[in-house]
């Protein structure tokens, strides 16, 4: 049990931080953010500032809770949520070709979606199952 | 589980809102709903686009990011990327008057950078945007003459802003002053109302030639007989130099002006 709580731990601080990573970039240049959005045209415009505005700040919160272990389960609730949804947006994006970045961390990465994406996607997934379902202590976070 | 569910919801609520009252703070903040895309008589061509850069007709606003500006823009384009939007604007103020018209661009493509740009500066005052919505990228690919590093202030031979007859009352009326460039006997025989006298080749200190009533952003209508170019932008480059942003050219001179019949004053310095 205290292996599962030191993983439990390190799943929080490598998810929760590559959160907050790709949050700040996002919140410093929400316009930039939205015209990523755009291009993935799975969205109506008018969401997109919307999205581009709020999202960051969800993943920020979040984010910093995992790290933290404040309310850890349902930060890691509300990041599985995300990441399912950056799934589809990835397959999505792949399935019609299209030549955008994935805009994960903003706009300083070039590259465009691909595999290396999802399998990342897939991984924050699998730590935040791993934060929701590891074995409750009765005790309070540290 | 139940807690938890409803939990992972504050934790998503709670952010947004913070992230809406940032954004409203946000100097660098955007518009909740994106402004609509260009009217269709608002949108410049390729081939106009040409024609408007190589005649230096009128002021042309990169929306993109520094970096990308850097790169490579439109020649005599200002930078002008939307997240450093506050910190450039009042330089790009006292460089182009509200009245003027303006041309903004982005990558092209679905870009909605310039668009966004273009609302803000609507927001200022500035009524007569432009897009050209094919953007660096037609460009670049047409093989246009390009222009690369960073935006630099125009202090020196920087493209004069042209005013006409119409802006030369619009911009007095609202305070600011014609600077009468021909020598001072033309001068006392007749220039245009509240003019001050600087001379071609004046030697002294221009600040004291304006005196304490002009502020550095104060708008400066440079003008002489007619398409004075050479002296205006002297004189231009000196004042900027100093200090004094707001340097128009009226290319029509005190010849058009007076045939016109606007309002003119005789007489030395008041």
């Amino acid at each position: 049990v205290k292996a599962l709580k030191v993983l439990e731990i390190l799943s929080g601080l490598a998810v929760g931080g590559i959160f907050i990573y790709a949050a700040w970039s996002k919140i410093l240049d929400p316009g930039e953010f939205s015209g990523l959005i755009g291009a993935y045209k799975l969205f109506p415009r008018w969401s997109l500032n919307l999205i581009a505005i709020t999202l960051p700040w969800v993943e920020m919160v979040a984010g910093v809770m995992m790290v933290t272990g404040i309310f850890r389960r349902p930060a890691s609730l509300a990041v599985l949520a995300l990441c399912v949804g950056f799934l589809f947006s990835l397959g999505w994006a792949m399935h019609h070709g299209y030549d955008i970045s994935c805009g994960c961390f903003g706009g300083e990465t070039e590259h465009k979606v691909g595999w290396s994406d999802i399998i990342r996607d897939l991984l924050l997934i699998a730590g935040c199952l791993f934060c929701l379902f590891a074995p409750k202590k009765r005790r309070a976070l540290v | 589980m139940k807690k938890t569910i409803l939990l992972a919801l504050l934790i998503s609520i709670i952010p947004s809102l913070m992230g809406l009252a940032f954004n409203a703070v946000n100097p660098g903040g955007i518009p909740l709903i994106p402004p609509p895309p260009p009217e269709k008589d608002r949108i410049v061509d390729f081939q106009q686009m040409v024609f408007i850069v190589s005649n230096d007709q009128l002021t042309v606003v990169d929306a993109r990011r520094h970096q990308d500006y850097d790169e490579g823009h439109i020649p005599g384009a200002f930078s002008m990327p939307e997240d450093d939007f506050e910190r450039l604007y009042a330089e790009f103020n006292a460089w182009v008057h509200e009245s003027e018209r303006i041309v903004v661009y982005c990558q092209g493509g679905d870009c909605e950078s310039s668009i966004n740009l273009a609302w803000k500066l609507k927001g200022r005052g500035y009524a007569d945007i432009m897009h050209y919505t094919g953007g660096f990228h037609e460009w670049e690919e047409a093989g246009q003459e390009i222009e690369y590093g960073p935006w630099e202030p125009p202090f020196e031979d920087a493209p004069l802003i042209q005013v006409d007859l119409g802006l030369m009352n619009t911009m007095m009326a609202e305070g600011a002053i014609a600077i009468d460039l021909r020598d001072p006997v033309s001068f006392e025989a007749g220039h245009i109302r509240g003019a001050v006298n600087i001379p071609a080749g004046y030697s002294g200190d221009p600040a004291e030639a304006l005196g304490d009533e002009v502020y550095s952003d104060t708008d400066l209508l440079l003008y002489g007989e007619a398409e004075d170019w050479d002296a205006a932008g002297e004189l231009a480059n000196v004042l900027r130099s100093i200090g004094f942003t707001g340097a128009h050219f009226y290319p029509g001179g005190y010849q058009e002006w007076e045939a016109a019949g606007e309002e003119i004053e005789t007489g030395g310095a008041s």
